[in-house]
């Protein structure tokens, strides 16, 4: 054998083990709920039936599964959005000469460290008792945040920002720390203030860190499921019922694996597209530049 | 030389993670070398009754328990029981884990995918008949109220799967000090009960508990006026509906059960915090005598009396008419056990559960949880309340059929859209359009 290919099979055999993880936790799977997808599969029921594209056309008909695609895409547009912002914000602050701030970078990144699912019980605590608490003190009615339709999904993205802010703040640090403190320097020499160093330095430097912020953010938020599930049961009259936490209920409490399968690979398709335009329009970005 | 042996090193380093992935992703035997994965329930507890030692053998055996009765009250009566029985076994052991209906449905899956299911768990109707043991035929069935074991197993052609070991009631909890002192009496009739609500809300007492939050607790009053109003009057109406022989747009106790739940449960329930309200808020609510009315069924007693012992309530049927008579409770078997089909330990599974159909477990069972058994021979006095249950009883005002007898796919669905008819966001037609929809879907789906 040439030694370039036993080098080859060397390399191969080296790949082996992460190919086999790979190939077990995720292409199988993968594979699997695709032909799920296809299928009347029902509960514990181990027989079931292929039924072609039933299942897709019934979740493009079904009201409800649209209903969560709105709610999803409000989450996710106020979470990427806001979040991101103030991720960048909380970067910007903590790049500078703050004497406190490994403390502060420490504090913000506390929520992120949390499960959602106690951020969830703790945040339904501060909405359904301590606001209240706060409302009579000040005098105001107290109404239900989460029982409002209008605000119960921005209250619910309020909570997702809360927990994600310190995860992507890190991101940012990192990326404004990488620019050299040259062009910065050169650039006050020649005059430019905070808001021209942002404008022209800063975020042009770190574009494609945001990008990838974006990215990760949109298909974290939107496979948010641990807070409509523990602080509103997706309500009221469905409004903040997301569409993993409608997977969810498909599949175990309806018991129609099949169906939530096909529910999944929509979910999938749809992250898989915005990730492909966010893609493209940062290459395109980065030719003209 | 040294080049190659660290190639070589590398190599089998990487055989042995190969390795040790794919041993993780075998199946997992069971000890007796047997493979339970593609036998079907009958095989499987064939098998396993000549395969297994009988609990007094001499081996020892342990009973793996995943129970739904998540309460104080039930876990002290399963230790009771099992302290009880080791006493004839003492080659016995338990091993119980108590959690939510959620948690146990998706265990069950998992575990029924890895053909790893636990000897017994408190049944649920989610749980496929293969892969349970059928008791007909059982001696220990026959303890047993009769009626009681039909109604637990009224979702199967045939068979006996589940195990009823008490009976759980939905209704109406009133408060009666609340009613005394507005000058008031339990209402029999709808029109009595808008009477007291109007009183009540007159004087500055909210009228009914109940949360939008957690929609368990409207849901509950949903499902004893649904019981009432369409299968108290009809108890064939599924059968029928499977028929395609009447719809839920066409049947005006459907209408009904959601109208009255519209205009009492939410409409006197304070919408402002209902929001802010949890299931145990409802309870507490009830029993400081902050509310007069409260929907939910039987395990909702304990936590109102453990917030006050003595609270003077009552319960009854919802009054969906203005005939008292038409007002039925509904009584259903709840609590289940069910053997799995494939446990290594089934005569020490049944043994117990002949132990558990014994009056001394029904004892025990009914004195924890407070409810009433389904064990011959057992009345316990569990609480003041068990007279008003009686009282409907003993006249035949009952129905069994509530959303247990209900197919998974339509009640996910009822579940997620009742309230949108109550907070107006559905008609009535597309709301029932919809539930008839989930009907149809749910028929096929089975």
């Amino acid at each position: 054998m040439k030694k370039k290919s036993k080098d080859n099979l060397f390399y191969g055999l080296l790949l082996l083990p992460a190919l086999v993880l790979f190939v077990l936790f995720f292409i199988i799977p993968v594979v699997q709920s695709t032909w799920l997808s296809f299928t009347d599969s029902y509960g514990m029921k181990s027989t079931y039936n292929f039924v072609g594209l039933n299942n897709y056309k019934e979740a493009l008909r079904d009201l409800s599964f649209k209903k969560t695609i709105n709610a999803t895409s409000k989450y996710a547009l106020i979470s990427v959005v806001f979040g991101n912002v103030l991720s960048l914000v909380l970067a910007l602050i903590l790049d500078s000469k703050l004497k406190l701030k490994n403390l502060l970078r420490a504090i913000f990144f506390i929520p992120n460290i949390m499960s959602l699912l106690v951020v969830g019980y703790i945040w339904s605590f501060v909405y359904t008792s301590v606001f209240p608490d706060i409302f009579a003190a000040l005098g105001i009615k107290s109404f239900a945040i989460l029982g409002n339709k209008t605000l119960v999904v921005p209250a619910l993205a309020v909570v997702g920002i809360w927990n994600a802010a310190g995860y992507y703040m890190v991101i940012y640090i990192a990326a404004l720390q990488g620019i050299s403190d040259d062009i910065i320097e050169a650039a006050r020499i020649d005059g430019a203030g905070f808001l021209h160093l942002l404008h022209y330095i800063r975020l042009p430097l770190i574009a494609p860190t945001i990008f990838t912020c974006l990215i990760l953010s949109i298909a974290a938020h939107m496979k948010v499921f641990e807070l409509p599930y523990t602080m509103t049961s997706g309500g009221p009259v469905g409004e903040s019922m997301t569409m993993v936490y409608k997977i969810y209920t498909t599949a175990f409490n309806a018991n129609r694996n099949g169906y939530a399968a096909a529910q999944s690979i929509i979910l999938f398709v749809m992250i898989a597209s915005v990730t492909l335009v966010l893609n493209f329009i940062m290459k395109k970005r980065e030719e003209k530049l | 030389m040294k080049k190659k042996f660290e190639k070589g090193l590398a190599l089998l380093v990487c055989l042995i993670l190969v390795g040790t992935s794919m041993v993780g992703c075998g199946k997992a035997s069971n000890g007796t070398g047997s493979d339970t994965q593609e036998k079907t329930g009958n095989d499987t507890a064939t098998e396993a009754a000549t395969a297994t030692p009988a609990p007094d053998s001499g081996e020892k055996a342990t009973i793996e328990i995943l129970s739904l009765k998540t309460e104080e009250g039930p876990q002290k009566a399963f230790d009771q029981m099992f302290e009880a029985f080791k006493k004839d076994h003492p080659n016995v052991e338990f091993d119980i884990q108590a959690m939510s209906s959620d948690e146990l449905k998706t265990t069950l899956r998992a575990r029924s995918a890895s053909g790893d299911m636990p000897d017994i768990i408190t049944w649920m109707k989610e749980v496929e008949p293969e892969y349970l043991l059928d008791l007909s035929g059982e001696s220990f069935i026959d303890n047993l109220n009769a009626d009681s074991v039909a109604a637990a197993n009224a979702i199967y052609d045939n068979g006996v799967y589940a195990m009823p070991i008490d009976n759980g009631y939905i209704g109406l909890y009133y408060n009666k000090d609340v009613l005394e002192a507005n000058g008031l009496t339990a209402p029999k009739t709808v029109s009595e009960l808008k009477n007291a609500c109007e009183v009540l809300k007159e004087n500055g007492i909210t009228p009914f508990a109940s949360s939008l939050s957690d929609l368990s607790v409207p849901y509950m009053s949903l499902i004893a006026l649904f019981s009432e109003t369409v299968f108290g009057p009809n108890p064939d109406w599924s059968a029928q509906r499977d028929a395609g022989e009447t719809a839920i747009l066409d049947d005006s106790g459907w209408k009904t059960a959601f109208d009255l739940h519209k205009e009492f449960v939410y409409t006197y329930s304070d919408a402002d915090t209902a929001y802010n309200q949890s299931y145990d808020d409802c309870a507490a609510l009830l029993a400081n005598g902050e509310v007069a009315f409260y929907g939910n069924g039987s395990w909702a007693l304990s936590g109102i009396r453990d917030v006050n012992p003595d609270a003077n309530i009552g319960l009854e049927a919802f009054p969906i008419s203005e005939n008292e008579q038409d007002a039925k409770l509904l009584c259903f078997p709840d609590t289940s056990l069910s053997i799995c089909a494939d446990t290594d330990n089934i005569d020490a599974a049944k043994e117990f559960l002949s132990y558990v159909a014994s009056e001394d477990a029904g004892k025990i069972w009914s004195e924890n949880v407070k409810v009433s058994s389904t064990v011959n021979g057992v009345n316990v006095d569990y609480d003041p309340i068990a007279a008003d249950i009686n009282y409907y009883l003993t006249n035949n005002l009952f129905t069994p059929y509530g959303d247990r007898v209900l197919r998974s796919v339509f009640t996910d669905k009822l579940w997620e859209i009742f309230s949108y008819y109550m907070l107006d966001e559905y008609d009535w037609d597309t709301l029932a359009k919809e539930l008839d929809t989930a009907w149809d879907t749910a028929l096929n789906a089975q």
